[in-house]
């Protein structure tokens, strides 16, 4: 059995006890405390990536935005009685013309979770892509974040990501994939507005990972 | 609505999912109050708990006993905090700082502020095996296992912390 250097009236002891209690009472940050499978991690190294995770949240903020709206508008036409200029404004940001970028979820070859080697060989460093159905995952040694994916012959758009959080028509990077064999290349199309992924994706090589 | 909106509510949840949700999320403030111990920087902890639920829920289906999954979660935050330290290491080594927050996590003062730059010249596995000991009640039997070394490894780590420890403490 190991031997203990410290005593329990050490007053070392005293002090450390004292010390991490003050550090353990740091209050649970939110996306630690919300039930969601997929965390919103909070990274220091890429900026303010505090998110809203739940379903629930992001409902109710859209609801709240629609009310506000609405309502804004409701009382203008009844103050002016123009209905017709502020109808259309008012159903634009209520109900947006949203729609994914043509294609559909990512074929059987490409499923699974995909490793991009660091250039320093360090494992620590790789990059992970995960792709699932119409979702995507990213995972470097920075942080992770993930998002949706359409895919649409030899072209992979990458949306709806959890870091950037751009609406769709925006936020979409556009990719195209060549694979070769277990090798997923991924070519960019244009300037991904989610400047965090064009690390880890523009003119990367993955691996296929054994599932 | 939002697009993120829709796309959680009608994400397809299986059996696994609504498992590892009530089994595992619970445990994320514990965890972040243990990987606050370890690095002593609530976002590197934060980050830290972050990555241990997504290594777990890549491995959940290959856990012995999804009841009890806490030792389990346990090690593996361990884990993520110690490679978290040995990334900030690299980076200072390598002179860039640019990422690396040093400064304590909370404003101490007096004695509190003596032992939180003396606990911060330790080594990770110092760190670790200290706030696991002395705060949390592990063992260093148990230390040993969440560290994955010897108990004369956590011993020593433990030996060296505290006399470390008590000289800055002096010399303060």
């Amino acid at each position: 059995m190991p031997e203990d250097p410290l005593r329990e009236n050490d007053e070392l002891l005293r002090v450390a006890r004292s010390y991490f209690t003050s550090l353990a009472s740091a209050p649970v940050p939110r996306s630690l405390e919300s039930h969601t499978l997929l965390p919103t991690p909070s990274r220091r190294t890429s900026g303010a990536r505090r998110a809203v995770t739940s379903a629930l949240a992001f409902a109710a903020v859209a609801a709240a935005l629609f009310l506000i709206v609405f309502g804004v508008g409701h009382v203008l036409v009844q103050r002016h009685g123009t209905p017709a200029t502020l109808q259309p404004s008012a159903r634009a940001t209520a109900t947006p013309a949203v729609s994914p970028p043509p294609g559909g979820p990512v074929p059987a070859r490409l499923n699974g979770n995909w490793v991009s080697p660091a250039p320093t060989g360090n494992p620590d460093d790789a990059a992970h892509l995960i792709l699932q159905g119409a979702k995507f995952e990213i995972q470097t040694s920075g942080g992770f974040s993930f998002g949706m994916v359409a895919v649409n012959g030899n072209e992979i758009d990458f949306f709806n990501g959890d870091v950037c959080r751009i609406p769709l028509p925006g936020g979409v990077g556009r990719y195209q994939w060549t694979l070769s064999g277990n090798s997923l290349h991924l070519t960019p199309l244009n300037i991904d507005p989610c400047g965090g992924r064009t690390r880890p994706l523009a003119n990367a090589t993955y691996i296929k990972q054994a599932s | 609505m939002h697009q993120e909106a829709i796309v959680v509510a009608t994400y397809p949840r299986d059996d696994a999912e609504h498992a590892f949700e009530r089994a595992v999320l619970p445990e994320r403030p514990r965890l972040y109050a243990l990987a606050v111990t370890i690095t002593r920087d609530l976002a590197e902890a934060e980050d830290a708990v972050q990555d241990t639920m997504l290594s777990a829920w890549r491995s959940w289906a290959k856990v012995r006993d999804p009841n009890r999954p806490g030792p389990w979660l346990t090690r593996i935050c361990v884990n993520h905090c110690l490679q978290r330290q040995r990334r900030i290491n690299r980076l200072l080594r390598s002179g860039d700082t640019r990422e690396v927050l040093l400064r304590p996590p909370i404003e101490f003062e007096g004695e509190l502020l003596d032992f939180d730059r003396a606990f911060a010249q330790l080594s990770v596995r110092q760190r670790a095996v200290f706030a696991l000991h002395v705060h949390h009640g592990y063992t260093l039997n148990e230390c040993a296992r969440l560290l994955g070394c010897r108990p004369g490894t956590a011993r020593s780590h433990l030996g060296r912390a505290v006399a470390a420890l008590r000289r800055e403490m002096i010399n303060a």
